[in-house]
């Protein structure tokens, strides 16, 4: 469960430090529970500044795949999997904007159904 | 020339070549084979900061260790509290030692993680936050514990033995044996209040080949501070047993001795066995390092 920043690659170093610890909770490397280390530390050991690692925690913690308890540090959230996390929140974003509309969630179902095969992404 | 001050120039005079030896090429080379073997590492791809920081290491530890007999050499009494039977002149020398061992370890350890970031090149950290668990076993915490209570149990068992007119106090020396009780807990909490200053320092690294190496460092260190207070823990349990054991009436004393001896010489096989057999300068790679990522030693 390492986390690695290249200081010369084009991606902020926070985010960076964001999308691996995603990354390491999605693939079970870190599990629902297990305390971050705290900010000044792994801003430390990664020679960051600690706002740029204070602000990835709190983009995890946006997301849902972190908490902060006070004093007890930052755990991975207890509340499901990520990429569950994520496809509920682009779902509700996707409903709102059909709602703005005038659509609702029947029509929603009957437009993703309609798409033919060759319409679909593809992972 | 009284035990403990041979004691200490046996050991300045060994300490001086083992340090005089760790200065050559050959000397370090060897050292940092000797860990590698030890921790289960592949030797790192850059050898030489590793071998420096071994090199340190082991030299604060030896100053340390020296620095601490010398210490107890100036204030330990050579015999002991009036001619005290057994005399904790030279367990509480050594105990001294390694008090000096444990402190100069930590301090050589948390001066190193004080090491700049390397400016170019990736940056490596772990993703988790770690504890004392990652680095000793538990039967190694567990006795530290246990057996830094014991006096104070031997202590209620002589407070007992008063009470109920088995012994007598005097002969029995109450303030000793509260001595006895109190100092091991209070260098327990001494000890773990250093171990979290070392689990909270920084460990900059640019590869995880070289933050295993730091873990494999860190983890010596921290079994280095946690066998002080299992040290005192056993001499004052010793001394305790021995004051009572002494101090019982004369149809009671020889087999009180005995099983005290044959007991101390049971408890200490099996922990120390138990202590081997436990492979404890590996456990930190079970908790933090999958054998596919840092590279076992070929």
């Amino acid at each position: 469960m390492i986390i690695q920043v290249d200081p010369h690659s084009p991606v902020p170093p926070y985010e960076q430090v964001r999308s691996q610890v995603t990354a390491l909770v999605g693939s079970g490397d870190l599990r629902p529970g297990e305390r971050l280390p705290p900010v000044r530390r792994l801003a430390g050991d990664l020679g960051l500044a600690t706002g740029t690692v204070a602000r990835a925690y709190r983009e995890l913690e946006a997301a849902g795949v972190v908490e902060t308890r006070g004093r007890n540090g930052t755990v991975v959230s207890a509340t499901g999997d990520v990429t569950e996390q994520r496809a509920q929140s682009e779902t509700l974003a996707y409903l709102t904007a059909l709602r703005r509309l005038g659509l609702g969630v029947d029509d929603a179902v009957r437009l993703v159904t309609s798409l033919g095969p060759q319409e679909r992404p593809t992972a | 020339m009284d035990r403990p001050t041979l004691l200490l120039l046996i050991t300045t005079v060994l300490a001086t070549f083992v340090v005089a030896w760790t200065w050559t090429a050959a000397g370090r080379a060897r050292l940092l084979r000797a860990t590698a073997r030890r921790a289960d590492l592949a030797l790192p791809a850059d050898a030489a900061p590793v071998a420096r920081r071994l090199q340190g290491r082991l030299t604060a530890g030896v100053v340390g260790a020296v620095s601490g007999l010398a210490l107890a050499v100036l204030v330990v009494p050579a015999d002991g509290p009036d001619g005290a039977v057994p005399s904790p002149a030279v367990p509480s020398v050594i105990g001294l030692a390694f008090v000096g061992l444990a402190l100069a370890t930590a301090a050589h350890s948390l001066v190193v993680s004080r090491r700049p970031v390397a400016a170019d090149g990736p940056r490596v950290a772990r993703g988790r936050d770690v504890g004392l668990a990652d680095y000793v076993n538990g039967f190694e915490r567990r006795s530290a514990v246990v057996v830094s209570l014991l006096p104070g149990v031997v202590a209620l068992v002589a407070g007992g033995a008063v009470v109920t007119g088995l012994l007598e106090a005097p002969p029995v020396r109450v303030g000793l044996l509260v001595l006895l009780a109190v100092v091991p807990p209070v260098v327990l909490v001494g000890s773990l209040g250093l171990v979290r200053a070392v689990l909270t320092a920084r460990q900059p690294a640019g590869s995880t080949e070289e933050l295993a190496w730091d873990d494999a460092l860190r983890s010596l260190a921290l079994r280095d501070v946690i066998s002080v207070p299992l040290y005192a823990g056993l001499v004052a349990t010793v001394l305790a047993g021995a004051e009572i054991a002494v101090n019982l009436p004369p149809a009671l004393a020889p087999a009180a001795t005995g099983v005290l001896v044959l007991g101390l010489l049971l408890v200490g096989t099996v922990v120390l066995a138990l202590s081997v057999a436990g492979r404890p300068a590996r456990h930190f790679r079970s908790t933090l390092w999958p054998y596919e990522q840092a590279g076992s030693r070929p």
